[in-house]
């Protein structure tokens, strides 16, 4: 057992945080008024080689295993979960290709992606966020060809994006298609709540006809790669939840320590201080999860869905509480503008949305237990 | 590298104390709890078993003793734990060994202490306990604030005083009390003594009558004029200098709080891991309670392990001599609240069969709450924490929180 990560890890984090202090941090008001990440922060991010992990064969940089990536994730969101969002979503892609498709498919698009391509993954549904094993989006095999209909929500960076990849049901299997460039598609811009700097989409598909070669890793792709694939996108999240958390406690933390009442920091209060110590305290257990969860996803275990889905509920309701606090310790300066706190508020719980730590997640968790326990038995 | 697998030897243990959990400690359960005592005949049996020297300087013991070498003794203690009290918490506590004055032992005693009061102590077959005595009817989470004293006559400490709450402090062998020898110096003046029974002085009051862990021996006592010898003082002329002594006390919590905090989960999944099986029985696939009851179990387990987690991090660093007091307090502060939430879904979910003395949750519901209790209670465990964070801001604009003094709190 160790807690412990690697050198290489550590560096990493290091360059991220940096990073993130120096370049993200400070452009996040920017960024969110602009509605997406500045192309400064884009492109650096990509040239660090943690936007879009693609293996050296294809030109890339090298990619990452789950736990280096849900510690990217928990740096680049410390500066702001949005832009963590959009930039690490076309990583998500390049994972899913990378994982699930064909020699060459990974051969002709990976590359693209080196050169600048942006990926990006419609898997989101209005019954299903946090379960991805009841999506309602189908693909309908006929011939040479396959109709593909459902709504998708929240895709990031759609009209940007020149490799579109949509997660529908094939029968009763999920399945992984990319979508063509100019296909007659109606993407909605959304206007939402809180992670305002990641620009997203309501993607609708009615019946839209693509070849059957579109299928990633063909049409008997390994159910279990693409699961996994998934898994490693929900981490991403779980990672962005981290972040988000932390920068919230510890922008409060900063805050309790300078402002004073009655004659004395509010830290000294224990009304202030015991949110503070239960929201780093669940933090702590959080990320401890995430990082098991995603050290299961590398090794491949039986158990690491069940893991990844109590990961990311513990996450998300980690950030979810904190960014409340956040709000709470700042008072009415947590409710303004010119502090942080209400957009960590409002991106908070947008994460939230896609990956619910409540009754949904739990009933998602509680149906993969049961049949862990099944297949194991 | 980050892995979450336990070490080969941890798992054997594991599984070996599981199996004495599950074989020995559960069967006795209702009947221990019910006569709030555990028999004779019992408590040597499980002695046997344990070897009767449970959990003895384990460091010296496996020698892995030096400092900055990678050790697994706390890790063990963890994982052992948890899987004890899944068996039941109240006679775990009747397995004779060193309990706490173990680690404070350990953490303060010279060498030689720890030869005479652990080593020597602890052998053979007859089976022998260890307590710590830290607790006074007004002193609790306040340390510093203890009123017994020892006052040094000759070769000899003179203890006064009164604690309580003390886990087999009536039949301890082995006693470690922490008093002070000067007032004056606030928890400064705080060092750790040992009694070894049967000394004159010592004297066993009331035995508490308790919600929970009732199998488990709670005792009052009180020092009357109580003489030890001046080597009893642990850490030895070093203890003298201020500060040491009440160190050796914290440091027995940095190590104690992640072993109570696992006993803790080990108590929630007893209860979440009958209740799961219950109602795979009892609810019928079909019913409209199903989905509730599934989330309700599903959020159970995720909490149990988001505090499991916390005291295997905690131990770990221990075992890899990083300081821990804040992960120690992180353990001690989210599991028993966790296992609690799992007892109380337990109840719930089994309704009026909850309650029921048919069942064992209604004993874990009882057994859990003195885990946010003992050992540092969730207050104080907080307060560790958030000055971990925060630093000491109650000392920087206040009156009356002086550093030290008289009124100087307990960290």
């Amino acid at each position: 057992m160790d807690f412990q990560p690697t050198e290489e890890q550590r560096a990493l984090t290091d360059a991220l945080h940096e990073f993130s202090e120096s370049e993200i941090r400070p452009a996040a008001r920017e960024c969110e008024e602009a509605g997406r990440p500045s192309e400064r922060i884009s492109k650096q991010l990509f040239e660090m080689g943690v936007a879009t992990p693609v293996p050296e064969e294809f030109g890339g940089q090298g990619t990452f295993d789950a736990v280096t990536s849900v510690i990217i994730a928990e740096e680049v969101a410390w500066g702001d979960p949005g832009v963590a969002f959009c930039v690490l979503s076309s990583g998500v892609a390049a994972t899913l290709i990378d994982l699930v498709g064909t020699e060459d498919q990974r051969r002709s698009l990976l590359p693209r992606m080196v050169e600048g391509a942006i990926g990006t993954v419609a898997l989101a549904e209005r019954d299903a966020g946090a379960d991805f094993t009841e999506l309602d989006a189908t693909a309908v095999i006929k011939g040479g060809t396959a109709a593909l209909s459902g709504i998708k929500y929240t895709v990031p960076l759609f009209e940007d994006a020149a490799i579109r990849l949509v997660v529908v049901r094939t029968d009763r299997e999920n399945g992984l298609w990319l979508l063509g460039e100019d296909a007659g598609l109606i993407a909605q811009p959304e206007d939402k709540l809180g992670l305002r700097s990641a620009k997203t989409y309501k993607l609708v598909l009615d019946g839209l006809e693509v070849p059957v070669a579109s299928a990633i890793g063909g049409l008997d792709a390994g159910r279990q790669k693409l699961e996994f694939g998934l898994l490693r996108a929900k981490l991403i999240n779980a990672g962005i939840a981290l972040g988000l958390a932390r920068a919230s406690l510890e922008y409060a933390s900063g805050y309790a320590k300078e402002r004073t009442a009655f004659g004395k920091p509010i830290g000294a209060f224990q009304g202030i201080s015991f949110k503070i110590a239960d929201r780093a305290t669940e933090l702590e257990s959080a990320r401890l999860m995430v990082w098991e969860a995603a050290w299961a996803v590398d090794r491949g275990d039986q158990d690491a869905t069940s893991k990844v889905i109590a990961a990311c509920g513990q996450a998300i309701a980690a950030a979810v509480f904190t960014a409340d606090d956040g709000v709470q310790i700042l008072g009415g300066h947590g409710y303004m503008r010119d502090h942080p706190q209400e957009m960590w508020y409002r991106d908070a719980m947008t994460l939230a949305t896609l990956d619910s730590p409540s009754m949904v997640g739990d009933l998602f968790l509680a149906k993969q237990l049961r049949a862990e326990k099944a297949g194991v038995k | 590298m980050i892995d979450f697998e336990l070490d080969e030897k941890v798992q054997a243990i594991q599984a070996f104390v599981h199996s004495f959990a599950e074989t020995q400690l559960r069967p006795l359960a209702r009947e221990a709890d019910e006569k709030g005592v555990v028999e004779p005949h019992i408590i040597r049996m499980l002695g046997e078993i344990a070897g009767n020297r449970a959990a003895i300087v384990p460091e010296e013991r496996a020698g892995e003793g030096e400092d900055n070498k990678p050790r697994v003794g706390h890790m063990i203690s963890i994982v052992g734990s948890e899987e004890l009290a899944w068996g039941d918490a109240a006679v775990i506590l009747n397995i004779p060994g060193p309990g706490l004055a173990g680690p404070s032992i350990n953490a303060a005693g010279t060498p030689e202490q720890k030869q005479k009061f652990l080593l020597d102590v602890f052998t053979g077959d007859e089976p022998k306990f260890g307590a710590l005595a830290v607790t006074e009817p007004q002193a609790g989470s306040d340390v510093g604030n203890v009123q017994t004293t020892a006052t040094r006559e000759g070769d000899e400490w003179v203890l006064n005083g009164r604690k309580v709450f003390c886990t087999n402090g009536a039949r301890a062998d082995v006693l470690v009390v922490n008093a002070t020898i000067d007032k004056s110096l606030g928890r400064g003046g705080q060092k750790l003594f040992v009694i070894l029974k049967p000394t004159p002085g010592l004297i066993v009051g009331k035995i508490e009558k308790k919600l929970g862990l009732t199998a488990s021996e709670t005792a009052e006592l009180i020092f009357e004029d109580c003489r030890i010898p001046f080597d009893h003082i642990l850490g030895g002329e070093e203890a003298l200098k201020p500060e040491s002594g009440f160190k050796g006390t914290m440091k027995t919590f940095d190590a104690s709080r992640p072993t109570v905090a696992a006993m803790a989960v080990g108590i929630g999944r007893a209860a979440f891991e009958y209740v799961r099986d219950w109602s795979a029985s009892e609810i019928p696939a079909h019913s409209r309670r199903r989905p509730f009851v599934e989330a309700k179990l599903a959020t159970m387990e995720r909490e149990l392990q988001g505090a499991r987690l916390l005291c295997r991090k905690a131990a770990w660093m221990a075992d890899n001599h990083i300081p821990n007091s804040k992960e120690a307090s992180m353990s001690k502060a989210y599991s028993p609240q966790a296992a609690l939430r799992a007892c109380v879904g337990a109840i719930e979910i089994m309704g009026p069969e909850g309650y029921s003395k048919e069942h064992l949750v209604e004993k874990w519901y009882r057994d859990i709450k003195v885990y946010d209790i003992f050992e540092g209670t969730g207050q104080i465990n907080r307060v560790v924490i958030s000055r971990q964070i925060l630093g000491r801001l109650d000392l920087e604009n206040g009156p009356g929180n002086g550093r030290g003094g008289g009124n100087g709190r307990a960290a």
